[in-house]
C-alpha cells in the first residue's frame, strides 16, 4: 500500500509539473518577438502587404460565407455604445461610427492628404475666415437633407465633449450661415488656426434628430442612430456584436460598395479573436499584436493577407522638467545617449515599430529627417560626470501604465540607465491610476504617444503633451522659445510657415534633449481570402469603406 | 420554515448595504480619475470641470452614497455608466440572462458529475476507477480556470477545430465555457462527496441495511447518500457562489457578453456605477444561493426541519401555558 501511495504521489507530481510548463508556454498572442517584417516606405506611406506562405503544417482558413456579401470583423474595442459625434469615450468601436456618420473632411488612404468628403468647396477668405459649401443632395438615413445648421450643431457638440481645445478656437458667435444658401457657412476663428482643415474631420449629426431625442441615454442613441453614412445599424447585441447593413438609399450611391453587411464582433481576449480568424469565423482582424503578426508571417494562417502600416505617430520619452536633475541639460544629454532606442522599441513593441528619425512621424508632410542620438554609454557617463554627478547620485521614478509594451520599455530603460549609474524605479499602475500620477506630476518619465495614432497627421497633436498648457506637468515644457514655435505652427494657415515652425520646434527638442524619440509606431490588421483588397485609414478610426470582395 | 425564510431575506438587506458601502468606499478612494481616463490626454479644464459636475463627482462622498442608495431602493436605479451613458440597470438586464444561463449550466454539471464521480469513487474505493477519479480531481482542482480556458481554446478550437472559441450563437458555443467554469468545482465536490460517503458507508446502519438483504444501489441511494449529503450541500453552496465569481474570468476569455465581462470593462475604465451595479447583483445572487442551500439542508435532514417547526410549536405552547392572573 505504501508503495502504491508513493507511485501515485510521483505521478501526480509529474502531471502538475507538466501542467505548469505547458501553462508557462503562453498563448499565441501573449509573447512578442522581433521579426524581419519590413515596414512600408515612409515617403509613400502605403501599407505593406504580405501573403503568408503556406507550409505543410498550417491550418487552412475555411472561407466563411463564400458568395455572401457579409463581412465579419473582430476587434477588442467596445462595439456597442452611444452613437454620437465628438465622443470617444461614449462611442462604440469606430467601425460603427465611421460607417453611420460621415465627416466634413477625411484622409485619403492612398495619398495621405486631407480631402473634402461632405464639402463641395472651401476657401480661407482671410486668416481667420473659412468659407465652406456643402455638397447638395446629402441626405440622412431618415430622409432629411443635411444643411450647414447640422454642421454647426455637430461642431458645438465637439466643443462641449472633450477635445474642446481644437474646436474652441472657432468663435461661434461670429460664425454664420449664409441666409440665402443653407449649404454655405463661414467659420470665424478667434485667431488664425493652422490645423483648421485637418481637424474638421468631424462627424455630422442631424440637428433635428438630436433635438427630437434629447435623452442621450435612450435606446435610439445606441441602436438606431441617424447619419448620412452608407451603412445603418441593423442589430445590436450589447457587449457582443453589432450588425451594419448597407443603405440602398445612400445619397452617394450604394453600388460603389461591395459589402452589404458588416458584423463587428467584440472580443475581450485576443487569443479567442485570433483563433476565430484562423477558423474563418471572422474575415478581418484589427489591431494585431506583435506576436500575432509573427504568427501570420510564419504562415500559421493560410491565405491571409497581413497589412502593416504606420500609425502616423512617434513615441516620445518625455522628461519631467520639474525634477531638479532633469533640469540640467547635461543630465538629459547623458540619458539621451545612454538609451539604445532601437533595442528599447523592439523590446516593447516587437516588430510593430521602426526607428524614429524625428518627433514627427515620417508620414507627415512637414517631416524632416534627424540622425538622432547614437547609443553611446561611455559618452553618456562623460556627460553625467560633466554635470557633476557620480554614479548613484541620481534616482528617478518612471510610472508606467500596465500595457505590456510600455512596462517592458520602461524596464529596458531602467537597465540602460543603470549601466551609467542612474537609478530608475519603475512602477506599473493601471491606466486610470497612471493618469492620476501624471496629472500631479508624480513621474519623472512619461512615454507619450497619441492614443490610436495621429490620423490627421497634424503635428499639433504630436506636440500636444509638450505645450505649456498641456494637462500633464511631467511632460509639459515651459520654455518660451519652444512654445513660440508651437504657437507659430498653430496660428498660421500658411503651410510653409507652419512647416518651418514645427521643424524649428523639432530641432529645438533635439538640441535640448527633451522628449526623446523612441520609435515610430506601426499597426497591423489582416483579412482572409474572401476579401480581395481593403485599405484602412487606421485601425482606430476603421473606416471600412474601401473593401473589395473576392469574386 | 416560512418565518425562517423571511428572516433570512430581511437579513440580506443589511448585508447588501454593507457590501455596497465597502465597494463604494473602495472605488471612491482607489487612485485613478474616471473623468481623466474618459477625456484622454488633451482636454480643457472647462471640459474636465463640466464632466465632473455632470457626473456628480464633485459632491461629498456621503452625499453620493446616500443618493445612490436611495435611487437603488426606490427606483432600482443603479446609476448611469460613465463610459456609455446608458443606465446600468439596462446594461445589466441585457446581460444577466447570459450569466444566469452560464451559471446554471455550470452548476448543473458541477452537481451531477461531481456527486456521481464522488459516489462511484467511494463505492469502488481503491479500484483503478477510484484512483483515476482522485487523480483527475486533484488535477482539475489545482488548475486555474483562466489557464484552463486558454488551453481549451488552443486545443479544441485552434488545433482540433471541434468547438468554437467565442460567441454564443449555437449550443456548441456553450460547451467550453461551461466546462471550464464547472471543472474546478466538480473536482472539489467529487472529493468532498467521496470523503463523506466513505464515512457514512462504514456506519452500522449501512451494515444493517445490507444485512436486511437490500440491493446495493438501494443501500447507497436511500441510506448512504442522504446521510452523506449535509457536508456536500455546504460545499455545493460555496462552489456555486464561486461559479458566480468565476464567470468573470470565463466570460472574459470566451468573450461572453455577461455580467462578469461587464464588470471587467467597468474595472478597466474606472466606471464606478458599473462596478457597483455588478457587485450588487453578484452579492444578491450569492445571498440567494446561500439561502437556497440552507433550505436544502432542511429537506436533506429532517432533524433540521423539525428544529424549525419545533421551535414554532414550543413558542405556541409557552403562550398557552401561561397562567391567567
Amino acid at each position: 500500500m505504501k508503495k502504491y501511495n508513493q507511485i501515485i504521489a510521483c505521478v501526480l507530481a509529474m502531471i502538475m509539473m507538466l501542467a505548469v510548463f505547458t501553462g508557462c508556454g503562453g498563448s499565441a498572442s501573449d509573447s512578442s518577438s522581433a521579426s524581419s517584417t519590413e515596414p512600408n516606405t515612409p515617403a509613400s506611406s502605403t501599407a505593406h502587404e504580405s501573403e503568408s506562405v503556406p507550409s505543410s503544417d498550417t491550418q487552412s482558413t475555411p472561407a466563411a460565407n463564400t458568395g455572401s456579401k457579409s463581412v465579419s470583423v473582430g476587434t477588442m474595442d467596445l462595439v456597442t455604445g452611444q452613437f454620437t459625434a465628438g465622443g470617444t469615450s461614449n462611442s462604440p468601436s469606430s467601425i460603427g461610427v465611421e460607417s453611420v456618420f460621415e465627416t466634413l473632411f477625411e484622409m485619403d488612404t492612398k495619398t495621405g492628404e486631407t480631402v473634402p468628403k461632405l464639402v463641395k468647396d472651401y476657401e480661407w477668405e482671410d486668416d481667420i475666415t473659412l468659407r465652406i459649401t456643402l455638397k447638395d443632395g446629402i441626405y440622412f438615413s431618415d430622409g432629411t437633407q443635411m444643411t450647414a445648421e447640422d454642421v454647426f450643431f455637430s461642431l458645438q457638440r465637439y466643443v462641449s465633449s472633450m477635445i474642446g481645445s481644437y474646436y474652441a478656437a472657432i468663435d461661434y458667435d461670429k460664425s454664420y450661415i449664409l441666409p440665402d444658401d443653407p449649404l454655405t457657412f463661414y467659420l470665424i476663428y478667434s485667431e488664425p488656426f493652422g490645423p483648421g482643415i485637418s481637424m474638421l474631420d468631424i462627424h455630422v449629426m442631424s440637428k433635428a434628430w438630436v433635438e427630437a431625442h434629447p435623452d442621450e441615454g435612450a435606446d435610439e442613441w445606441f441602436n438606431a442612430p441617424v447619419g448620412s453614412g452608407p451603412y445603418e445599424v441593423a442589430e445590436v447585441v450589447n457587449g457582443s456584436y453589432i450588425k451594419l447593413k448597407l443603405r440602398e438609399d445612400y445619397w452617394g450611391g450604394s453600388d460603389q460598395f461591395d459589402v452589404e453587411e458588416f458584423i463587428v464582433r467584440q472580443y475581450s481576449d485576443s487569443t479567442a479573436m485570433f483563433v476565430d480568424f484562423q477558423n474563418g469565423v471572422i474575415d478581418v482582424i484589427l489591431k494585431l499584436s506583435s506576436a500575432d503578426v509573427d504568427a501570420l508571417e510564419s504562415g500559421t494562417v493560410q491565405d491571409a493577407t497581413l497589412v502593416v502600416q504606420p500609425q502616423n505617430d512617434v513615441g516620445l520619452l518625455c522628461l519631467n522638467e520639474n525634477n531638479e536633475y532633469l533640469q540640467n541639460p547635461k543630465v538629459r544629454e547623458a540619458i539621451a545617449y545612454a538609451l539604445d532606442m532601437d533595442a528599447i522599441s523592439k523590446i516593447g513593441n516587437g516588430n510593430l515599430c521602426t526607428e524614429a528619425t524625428s518627433h514627427m512621424s515620417s508620414t507627415f508632410s512637414m517631416y524632416t529627417h534627424h540622425d538622432g542620438y547614437d547609443y553611446n554609454p561611455e559618452y553618456a557617463k562623460q556627460c553625467l560626470d560633466e554635470a557633476g554627478y557620480a554614479p548613484g547620485d541620481i534616482n528617478l521614478l518612471f510610472v508606467s501604465d500596465s500595457e505590456v509594451a510600455n512596462v517592458r520599455a520602461a524596464e529596458a530603460i531602467q537597465g540602460y540607465l543603470g549601466d551609467i549609474g542612474i537609478g530608475l524605479e519603475v512602477q506599473s499602475l493601471d491606466m486610470a491610476a497612471t493618469i492620476q500620477v501624471y496629472l500631479t506630476g508624480g513621474s519623472d518619465f512619461f512615454l507619450f504617444h497619441v492614443t490610436g495614432g495621429n490620423m490627421q497627421r497634424e503635428p499639433v497633436q504630436s506636440f500636444a503633451t509638450l505645450q505649456v498648457d498641456a494637462p500633464f506637468p511631467c511632460s509639459r515644457l515651459t520654455d518660451d522659445t519652444f512654445n513660440s514655435y508651437i504657437n507659430a505652427g498653430m496660428s498660421n494657415i500658411d503651410e510653409e510657415v507652419r512647416a518651418e515652425a514645427y521643424q524649428a520646434a523639432d530641432d529645438w527638442l533635439y538640441e535640448n534633449f527633451h522628449a526623446l524619440p523612441v520609435c515610430e509606431y506601426l499597426e497591423a490588421y489582416a483579412y482572409n481570402s474572401r476579401i480581395e483588397s481593403m485599405s484602412l485609414q487606421s485601425t482606430v478610426r476603421a473606416k471600412m469603406l474601401d473593401i473589395k470582395l473576392a469574386k | 420554515m416560512l418565518k425562517y425564510v423571511v428572516k433570512r431575506l430581511l437579513i440580506m438587506i443589511p448585508i447588501m448595504l454593507g457590501v455596497l458601502l465597502i465597494v463604494f468606499t473602495i472605488s471612491y478612494f482607489t487612485p485613478g480619475d474616471p473623468v481623466a481616463t474618459m477625456l484622454g490626454t488633451n482636454y480643457t479644464e472647462e471640459a474636465y470641470n463640466a464632466k465632473i459636475a455632470e457626473l456628480g463627482l464633485d459632491r461629498p462622498f456621503l452625499v453620493q452614497f446616500a443618493d445612490y442608495v436611495v435611487g437603488l431602493v426606490t427606483r432600482f436605479d443603479l446609476g448611469k455608466s460613465y463610459m456609455t451613458g446608458r443606465p446600468v440597470s439596462s446594461l445589466i438586464a441585457d446581460r444577466i440572462w447570459i450569466t444566469i444561463k452560464l451559471g446554471l449550466l455550470g452548476s448543473a454539471i458541477t452537481i451531477i458529475f461531481g456527486m456521481l464521480a464522488g459516489i462511484v469513487s467511494a463505492v469502488k474505493q481503491y479500484s483503478a476507477l477510484d484512483y483515476t477519479v482522485t487523480t483527475m480531481s486533484v488535477f482539475f482542482a489545482s488548475m486555474p480556470s483562466f489557464w484552463m480556458g486558454l488551453m481549451c481554446i488552443i486545443i479544441f478550437s485552434q488545433t482540433l477545430h471541434w468547438l468554437p472559441a467565442s460567441g454564443l450563437d449555437t449550443w456548441k458555443h456553450w460547451i467550453l465555457p461551461v466546462l471550464c467554469l464547472g471543472l474546478q468545482p466538480i473536482a472539489v465536490i467529487t472529493r468532498m462527496t467521496r470523503s463523506s460517503m466513505l464515512e457514512v458507508i462504514r456506519m452500522d446502519y449501512i451494515r444493517t441495511a445490507r444485512a436486511k438483504g437490500l440491493e446495493e444501489k438501494v443501500v447507497i441511494r436511500r441510506h448512504a447518500l442522504k446521510n452523506a449529503l449535509i457536508p456536500v450541500i455546504t460545499i455545493i453552496g460555496m462552489q456555486l457562489s464561486m461559479i458566480m465569481g468565476g464567470s468573470v474570468i470565463i466570460e472574459t476569455i470566451f468573450s461572453f457578453p455577461g455580467i462578469g465581462n461587464l464588470m471587467m470593462q467597468g474595472i478597466n475604465n474606472r466606471d464606478y456605477p458599473i462596478i457597483q451595479g455588478t457587485v450588487v447583483i453578484i452579492t444578491l445572487s450569492v445571498c440567494v444561493i446561500n439561502l437556497l442551500v440552507d433550505i436544502a439542508y432542511a429537506y436533506a435532514d429532517p432533524r433540521i426541519k423539525a428544529q424549525y417547526t419545533q421551535d414554532g410549536k414550543r413558542k405556541q405552547k409557552q403562550v398557552v401555558a401561561e397562567p391567567v392572573s
